[in-house]
């Protein structure tokens, strides 16, 4: 304060001041000064300065819609106008609660980029508009691998078989179609399947464009070099012949999208190399099935969708965690938990008389004989005798007999007369060929891979359509992947198959989204034989498979479950130990 | 690049909030929408730390000084489309409807956030389902905005904008470290 005074001068100021008497007013003590005169101390209040990142946004949705309105003639305006649609909401209506939103993947690095998926509206608002539009109002968890595949250019969706993941991929193809992001796409799926891709199409984006490449050799490669559809669709089988065609290097694919791409597992094999060597930015895998038998399968897939992120020395743990951003798996367990109920019922059956001997004849000469090869025994001839031995345990060879079909018959007049359906699966041909007499009243239906493609679709067509057509008899080969028979309340495994993954194909053709009720597995397996050893090896896949895809919670559910306390004392019922899925997976 | 001639006529509805991170300040965030809900633009201020000085100077109106005239005035000032309507979540953001063309409405619970509101001219008053706050002066604008708002609703709810910046408010920090 003292020095405050010194430095106003206020002494100066006293003295200058001469007292007036009787002037007493306190006015006259101020000093008469000159304002400007006056220091002032100042502190600075300005604002400093706010560092801002700024990002702008083409508002690219929006945009590729006006761009069809304006292009888009009347007829379709009056076709989009008059097909069902379900989810598209009214203004009336509630904005929907759930928010998927898309998040970007690790390898997005650019903020900028990050940022444009990030700050899109969620995934239900962004498909609810006008523009795109659906038969069936997608589940949550269809928003959410929609959400994850979009973004993506290296993608494998590991859905369990039934989730829809034709769905969630057609979307987000039709999404990057709508955003520009792609503008050819080509679909690579087993043969049966392409007209069902068709279909799928017609349905979920009934505004994109979509060939099939197929027909004589000059057909196809018009189709490859000059059809301007955005999406094509191929079969395994052709990409091989056609390779000379799209790998070229003026050929270029936006989106390469893998259904069932355990077909590429193997990746020394000619189709894998060749797939792998397609052209192209963007890389999905569709397939309920990543692991089949081994590791290796999934590294042969990861070939394609990463080359060289991983590989067959990494362990179970390692590899998840490599693939933890590109692989999203979802399980019926855990998205649908409403969805009815799969039962697995394990039908241990014994062997005829005339079949044990002629199983046990088979087996001791066909050890015998592998003993006898020393060296040059290879897995082809192990393999051989376990073929045979398994067709005995369908059927006595000599006799004809079969404990199995016997109770197949008995369990399918149970299934008629309460009005269900049944699909029966089996290895073999021949055995489809030698169960359908025996179960001639319930006028089975064959499918499989001797039939004809062109004949396929009207026998599925009839047994779903005709009452009195209760049984369809399909060899995993033909029936295993992409059929919808959800009608089915009931499936049979007359043998079983080499790997898990293929079985679990098989039983969710009935077992899918739409499933009527509880889906019935009888897995019929022959007591003492090669197929209760089988089973043994096939729990075993199902350990890894687990060890890689499924989510920490799973891993971690290692307590007894009701059932499994119930097995300690093996208390079964009478048709077998019955076990819900999810346990059987847990067991 | 967002100034297609296009989408210039088309609304354009701004959402503002303000994000505390512990230790660093407080981060703005400014995401103009067109009416369906896509982002247009999006702005969003590193931390700004409080200031002590500050705060004894301004006393109880400090934290509207920081998010108002500090933080989301440096907000609308970059963007480089003018939004027809503001939108925050934060009530000391009401009072930038002195200084915005755009009438600022605060969507907020009334019962936790009514003792907050210090200032005389600050008023709530409902559209349709939705309670809002703003100036005295912005109510005379407020018809155009309550049909913005009322078009926006029916496909997104307007707290959901508010998600989308603190995600990238937080994003940007992630990549910023």
């Amino acid at each position: 304060m003292i020095r405050f005074l010194d430095e106003l001068n206020w002494q100066k100021h006293i003295d200058a001041c001469p007292l007036t008497p009787g002037d007493g007013s306190i006015s006259t003590w101020i000093p008469d000064q000159n304002p400007t005169s006056v220091p002032v101390v100042s502190a600075g209040f300005k604002n400093r300065r706010v560092k801002i990142k700024s990002f702008f946004f083409e508002p690219a949705f929006e945009d590729a819609t006006k761009r069809e309105s304006k292009t888009a003639g009347n007829d379709r305006k009056e076709k989009s106008q008059s097909r069902p649609v379900a989810s598209t909401e009214s203004p009336d209506e509630k904005p929907s609660s759930s928010r998927t939103r898309i998040r970007p993947p690790r390898d997005i690095i650019k903020l900028d980029d990050r940022l444009f998926y990030m700050l899109q509206p969620p995934l239900e608002n962004l498909l609810s508009g006008n523009t795109l539009q659906f038969p069936f109002k997608p589940f949550s968890f269809q928003y959410g691998g929609i959400g994850f595949l979009f973004p993506r250019h290296r993608a494998i969706l590991a859905d369990e078989m039934g989730l829809g993941k034709t769905m969630q991929a057609i979307t987000s193809v039709r999404m990057l179609l709508r955003t520009g992001q792609a503008k050819s796409v080509l679909l690579i799926c087993p043969k049966p399947l392409v007209t069902n891709w068709i279909r799928e199409f017609a349905l979920w984006a009934p505004e994109v464009p979509v060939v099939a490449i197929s027909g004589a050799q000059h057909q196809r490669q018009w189709h490859w070099k000059e059809n301007p559809s955005p999406v094509k669709i191929a079969n395994y089988e052709l990409m091989i012949r056609d390779e000379p065609v799209f790998n070229r290097p003026d050929s270029h694919f936006d989106l390469v999208v893998l259904d069932e791409a355990q077909r590429i597992k193997n990746k020394n094999n000619s189709t894998s190399k060749v797939i792998c060597d397609i052209p192209r930015s963007r890389s999905w895998a569709l397939t309920g099935t990543p692991i089949e038998n081994s590791l290796e399968d999934l590294v042969g897939i990861c070939q394609f969708v990463s080359p060289g992120l991983v590989h067959g020395e990494m362990s179970p743990r390692q590899m998840k965690t490599e693939l933890k951003d590109m692989i999203l798996r979802r399980t019926k367990d855990l998205v649908m938990k409403d969805m009815p109920p799969r039962l697995i019922r394990d039908a241990e059956l014994a062997l005829s008389d005339n079949q044990a001997e002629s199983y046990e004849k088979a087996e001791s000469a066909g050890v015998l004989r592998l003993n006898d090869m020393g060296n040059e025994m290879t897995i082809k001839h192990v393999f051989e005798l376990v073929l045979r031995l398994k067709q005995i345990c369908n059927f006595d060879p000599a006799t004809g007999e079969s404990t199995k079909v016997e109770r197949l018959k008995a369990d399918l007049d149970e299934i008629a007369a309460s009005g269900q359906k049944a699909i029966v699966f089996s290895q073999f041909v021949d055995t489809i060929d030698r169960i359908s007499p025996h179960i001639e009243q319930h006028r089975p239906l064959a499918y499989h891979g001797r039939i004809p493609s062109k004949q396929r679709d009207p026998i599925l067509d009839e047994f779903k359509n005709d009452p009195s057509r209760t049984v369809l008899l399909m060899s995993y080969g033909a029936g295993s992947v992409g059929l919808n028979l959800q009608f089915c309340r009931y499936v049979f495994l007359f043998d079983r198959w080499w790997n898990p993954a293929v079985e679990d194909q098989a039983i969710n053709r009935a077992h899918r989204i739409g499933a009527a009720g509880s889906v019935t597995v009888t897995r019929m397996m022959m007591s003492g034989t090669i197929e209760q050893r089988i089973h043994e090896v096939l729990e075993a896949k199902r350990e890894l498979f687990r060890a890689v895809l499924s989510d920490e919670n799973q891993q971690a559910r290692r307590g007894l479950t009701r059932d499994e306390i119930f097995g300690l004392f093996k208390l079964t019922t009478p048709q077998g130990t019955i076990r819900r899925s999810s346990d059987t997976k847990a067991a | 690049m967002a100034n297609d001639d296009v989408s210039e006529a088309e609304p354009v509805i701004g959402f503002i909030t303000i994000e505390h991170v512990p230790e660093l300040g407080h981060c703005g965030g400014l995401l103009l929408l067109n009416a369906i809900g896509r982002p247009i633009e999006f702005h969003c201020t590193a931390p700004v730390p409080e200031n002590r000085a500050q705060r004894i100077l301004y006393g109880r109106t400090y934290q509207t000084f920081l998010y108002c005239d500090q933080i989301s005035l440096a907000l609308t000032a970059k963007a480089k489309r003018r939004a027809d309507i503001l939108v925050t979540d934060c009530v000391e953001i009401i009072p930038l409807g002195r200084h915005s063309q755009a009438p600022v409405l605060c969507i907020s619970n009334p019962e936790d956030q009514l003792e907050t509101i210090q200032d005389p001219e600050t008023a709530g008053f409902e559209s349709g389902d939705i309670r809002f706050w703003s100036v005295e002066s912005d109510r005379q604008q407020i018809s155009a905005a309550q049909e913005l708002c009322r078009k926006f609703v029916t496909s997104l709810p307007l707290d959901e904008p508010f998600e989308r910046i603190r995600q990238a408010i937080s994003e940007a920090r992630t990549v910023a470290r």
